[in-house]
């Protein structure tokens, strides 16, 4: 992820913290592209919110299943290098 | 309508270690123009389709790099659609021609995906999510999410997946040009290794590189394959935009523009070829493109209903899955393996459907004589 688009995307945040919402449809990831890899695997929703959906992680250590209510909640989202700021974002969780 | 596909060329499909960008180019403009037994100096411009030279061989600017293989230098230009970049350049050839501009056209489609990491190629492909609303999905798990909602919907199953695979390798026996010639059991790929739940490593198309082309004309030709009708259509770019996650809208959009262009319907069409990058893509083409009611595909599928002797003949190349899939050439592919088949006379009507993304551009072309 470039610096300013994840600079974009924190504006965001606020709008979407603590919404609850069912998961429509999960996949469990086995494989993943380069800034996921060290957090496999995980799980990857689709989640109806009250007034719109949203894709994202779900948080680490929790499996998910379509119906099952979370609330989103922030994380890190990626591995950062020693030398790379800590990207946070939004994850959703179990309820 | 009366445009006729007067050449075709399919280059072997594969991890082509000793081929270039350009080794490909050349190979596919030669081919085609030996097929159709014209000279050079008849191709009045060019539709080159490929999805990211400039990341999988840093290479841009591909319109020139085909043009500078004729001595006359005809009009050419790149068009990307991701996946489906093959039928798009195939539409906006068709364009260029129904509008009088030019008479014949060459339309090439190139991916040489395999100088790059797999782990690389991963993130290449994903560029065609949306960056924003996407983040942390790969292409498998986006087309997982699809998948897990049509199998809670309609109950389709891990065999009904499988099957689908199962029969698309059977096919690429056919096919001398494709990457795979396997034979795989259902319990061979439902065991295989998860990608991205529910969907594992032989549900996925491979990563492949490859070079196809045909050439289009609106003069008078003796070859039988004309294009009876083409429909293009679009959708959001990331599935959490959509209202229905069990159907892709796109494609049923551009199917029925493609029908009523040429006046058929679905129970006209012997075999197509279709956009099963994973195994549930298969089943929602055929659902979304009218052969079968929403959630009935699969069922027809593993009874045998999708291959010869069955309703219709789907991906006699092998599809995605077996014959392999560089992306920019698979659209083109389609077309030009539809029309080797019409001109062998095994088919009269046929139909190419190319999917971009997870669904947000869908082209559906109708090949055939009438």
């Amino acid at each position: 992820m470039q610096i300013t688009e994840y600079w974009r995307s924190n504006k965001d945040w606020s709008k979407y913290l603590g919404k609850k919402g069912k998961v429509l449809s999960v996949s469990m990831m086995e494989v993943s592209a380069s800034d996921q890899i060290e957090l496999l695997p995980y799980a990857y929703l689709l989640v109806e919110l009250e007034k719109e959906k949203i894709s994202l992680m779900g948080v680490a250590h929790q499996e998910f299943k379509i119906g099952d209510e979370v609330e989103i909640v922030l994380r890190k989202i990626k591995k950062e290098a020693s030398s790379e700021i800590i990207c946070y974002g939004l994850k959703a969780q179990h309820v | 309508m009366n445009i006729k596909v007067i050449g075709s060329y399919i280059g072997q499909f594969g991890e082509l270690w000793d081929k270039s960008l350009t080794d490909l180019i050349k190979e596919g403009v030669n081919g085609v123009l030996t097929d159709a037994q014209i000279f050079p100096s008849e191709i009045e411009a060019i539709f080159v389709a490929n999805k990211a030279g400039g990341s999988f061989n840093e290479q841009r600017h591909l319109g020139a790099l085909v043009s500078e293989q004729f001595s006359h230098f005809p009009p050419a230009m790149r068009v990307e659609g991701a996946c489906a970049s093959g039928g798009l350049a195939v539409v906006t050839a068709q364009q260029a021609l129904l509008s009088g501009l030019y008479k014949t056209v060459l339309v090439l489609g190139v991916e040489k995906m395999t100088d790059v990491s797999s782990n690389q190629a991963s993130a290449i492909l994903a560029t065609a999510a949306s960056r924003e609303k996407e983040y942390g999905s790969t292409f498998p798990a986006l087309y997982a999410i699809l998948a897990d909602y049509h199998m809670h919907q309609y109950g389709t199953t891990r065999e009904q997946l499988s099957s689908v695979v199962v029969k698309n390798h059977l096919h690429a026996f056919d096919n001398p040009k494709a990457q795979f010639h396997k034979k795989f059991t259902l319990e061979d790929v439902s065991n295989s290794a998860i990608v991205a739940s529910p969907l594992r490593l032989l549900d996925c198309s491979p990563i492949s590189d490859g070079v196809s082309a045909v050439i289009l004309s609106s003069k008078k030709s003796n070859r039988k394959t004309q294009i009876l009708g083409f429909g293009h259509a679009q959708d959001t770019l990331a599935l959490q935009d959509r209202q229905e996650l069990g159907k892709l809208v796109a494609t049923q959009k551009a199917a029925k523009q493609a029908f009523n262009q040429a006046s058929l319907s679905q129970k006209d069409i012997q075999a197509i070829e279709v956009h099963d990058c994973f195994s549930i893509a298969e089943i929602l083409a055929t659902e979304d493109l009218g052969f079968f009611a929403k959630g009935q595909a699969a069922k027809a599928i593993i009874k045998g209903q999708t291959t010869y002797g069955g309703k219709l003949v789907v991906n006699p190349s092998g599809g995605l899955k077996a014959c392999g899939h560089p992306v920019g050439a698979t659209g083109v592919k389609q077309i030009a393996y539809l029309s080797s088949l019409i001109e062998a006379g095994q088919f009269n009507l046929t139909l190419a459907h190319n999917v971009g993304g997870s669904g947000a551009t869908a082209i559906v072309n109708i090949l055939g004589r009438k």
